[in-house]
């Protein structure tokens, strides 16, 4: 049984199908866009994401998951990006990711990794990541909000529709949610 | 599963850590509004877009709503009437801020009892009959909400900052 692993997984899946239903609302142009004021743009944050994530996971339980080939830094500087590009960085972190999560069941979760020299359990290296994550998607999501402006479509419950929802709460888990994102609008 | 800790002590670990306990993956919720003022919490970046007092509402809320389904408590009892999100300010003083926060501090420590009430067993069975999230699934969920709206509170503080 994985069910601790299973849980964690679906809640990933739910954040990476809300960035992408994030950015897939915007025209390519705006995926380079800085923040006003010169803050991070999606592609930024989305090369940050990734990046995080492919270095982590890249063969996590036998190397430190901050790979010597990995430039944070870099992650954060302005870059024009296709959209073609911007998917190509996301998928392959998270190809990595879950990878690696498909390599792992409940009873590997005490086993001892390194991050930065650092040892932890692989449970607490999916919490710190699972966090890290939903902190960027939240921010991703915001800054296409922001972007799009008044032809945003809400990724979560409509306005006006909490009733509905609560009435029907076969639709409140994360697979159920990842699906309601994916439906095309 | 940690021997110290087991599977309710992990579930309780990861809201804590979400919502105010010291954490590895930077701010939390309670850390991304520690300091911020009622002039800070109003602000909008635009039109229609939620400010940081509504996110701390709304999360709020869904702490709440946890709750009720790992409880099976009955619908209404949330502070105000409604759901999901609430408009805010009702009243830009730091006393209905101060209510608010407080409102949010009082759901996550009644959300955390009642995981800690959790019978192990019942972890990975639906919270309800109509339900396909389990209560696992459900106290998940909840840490990543809290972790998602702390992410474009720190980003709101600095665009509200320009």
């Amino acid at each position: 049984m994985s069910n601790y692993v299973r849980s964690l997984e679906e809640e990933y899946q739910r954040y990476k199908a809300l960035g992408e239903a994030a950015f897939a609302q915007l025209p390519d142009e705006q995926l380079s866009v800085p923040t006003p004021g010169g803050g991070n743009s999606i592609a930024a944050l989305v090369w940050h994401v990734a990046g995080n994530l492919e270095s982590r996971f890249t063969d996590f339980r036998t190397s430190d998951g901050e790979k010597p080939w990995r430039n944070r830094d870099e992650e954060f500087e302005p870059r024009t990006v296709s959209r073609a590009e911007l998917t190509e960085k996301w998928e392959r972190g998270w190809r990595a990711l879950f990878d690696a999560l498909a390599s792992i069941t409940d009873a590997d979760l005490q086993v001892r990794i390194r991050i930065r020299h650092e040892p932890l359990r692989i449970d607490e290296a999916l919490h710190r990541s699972l966090a890290h994550t939903t902190y960027h998607v939240g921010q991703i999501v915001f800054l296409a909000k922001m972007l799009r402006a008044e032809q945003w479509k809400c990724l979560s419950i409509p306005l006006g529709g909490s009733r509905a929802y609560n009435d029907a709460p076969r639709h409140e888990s994360p697979a159920a949610h990842r699906e309601r994102l994916r439906e095309p609008s | 599963m940690s021997a110290i800790r087991g599977d309710i002590g992990q579930l309780l670990f990861l809201i804590d850590t979400a919502y105010d306990h010291v954490s590895w993956h930077g701010t939390n919720l309670r850390g991304s509004i520690r300091g911020v003022t009622p002039a800070q919490a109003v602000w909008r970046p635009g039109p229609r877009r939620h400010n940081i007092w509504e996110l701390v509402v709304h999360s709020a809320y869904w702490k709440y709503v946890a709750w009720r389904r790992l409880t099976g408590a009955a619908r209404g009892s949330f502070a105000e009437d409604g759901s999901n999100w609430f408009v805010r300010p009702k009243e830009k003083t730091l006393a209905a801020w101060k209510a608010d926060l407080a409102m949010l501090g009082a759901t996550h420590r009644t959300l955390r009892e009642a995981v800690a009430e959790i019978d192990p067993r019942d972890l990975d069975r639906a919270t309800s009959k109509s339900s396909r999230s389990t209560r696992r699934a459900l106290i998940t969920g909840v840490a990543a909400h809290d972790i998602y709206h702390a992410g474009q509170i720190q980003l709101l503080k600095r665009l509200g900052s320009r």
